[in-house]
């Protein structure tokens, strides 16, 4: 299983702040099944981390990892 | 380095005065540079912003936090650096991030404070939701 965070405006768009999943290998059929839930996220600018950390390209997703959808960031 | 990164509501002059005056016992440092961020009451298509909403990641805020101080800490020779960020509403005209950066020599200092204050707007995972008059809002966008 794995824990699903959306901050800023995503978590406007999607209703949820958090969600747990399974069976998800990697980050690109994350977003795929993400999109597939939340279409209207779609035309969002977001980066994706996995254990807070940034990712930059498709990584796999090991059980227990915490991934989050982040918008740009507008702190400060 | 403080340990409290957020705290709920705006960082009050009762708090700012606080640290300041805790800095007395501070014998290794001997320039300092302080940074406030002031909520401010612009106007979006017509209407002023009233407050802002902050909302953050914090565990990520926290390794990030650290990669800051690991960055500037050694290298820019610092004494101390103190961050304090706003998290929930803010009003216009109240503070929402306070950064205190010391130095046993004042050189680089302003510098220093000012390379630290743009690395929080840019890498830290807080987000900001600007309330406006009609109680509409918009997502704040910083500009860099």
């Amino acid at each position: 299983m794995n824990k699903i965070l959306f901050f800023g405006s995503l978590r406007e768009l999607t209703g949820t702040q958090e969600m747990m999943l399974e069976n998800i290998s990697d980050t690109d059929n994350l977003l795929k099944e993400l999109l597939h839930r939340f279409p209207q996220i779609r035309s969002c600018t977001f980066r994706t981390v996995i254990n807070q950390e940034t990712i930059a390209q498709n990584t796999p997703i090991r059980q227990g990892d915490e991934i989050a959808l982040l918008p740009p960031f507008s702190g400060g | 380095m403080n340990k409290e990164l957020f705290i709920k509501g705006p960082v009050t002059p009762d708090l700012i005065s606080k640290i300041l005056n805790e800095q007395s016992t501070d014998r290794e440092s001997g320039a300092f540079t302080i940074f406030l961020g002031q909520v401010r009451s612009d106007k979006i298509d017509g209407k002023e912003v009233t407050a802002i909403e902050y909302t953050a990641y914090e565990s990520m805020a926290e390794k990030v936090f650290e990669v800051i101080r690991k960055d500037t800490f050694e290298s820019f020779k610092l004494t101390k650096i103190i961050i304090i960020h706003s998290l929930g509403t803010v009003k216009s005209g109240e503070v929402s991030l306070f950064v205190l950066v010391a130095a046993g020599h004042r050189p680089d200092v302003f510098k220093d404070c000012s390379y630290i204050v743009e690395k929080i707007k840019k890498d830290l995972p807080v987000w900001g939701k600007e309330i406006l008059e009609d109680d509409s809002y918009t997502w704040k966008k910083n500009n860099f």
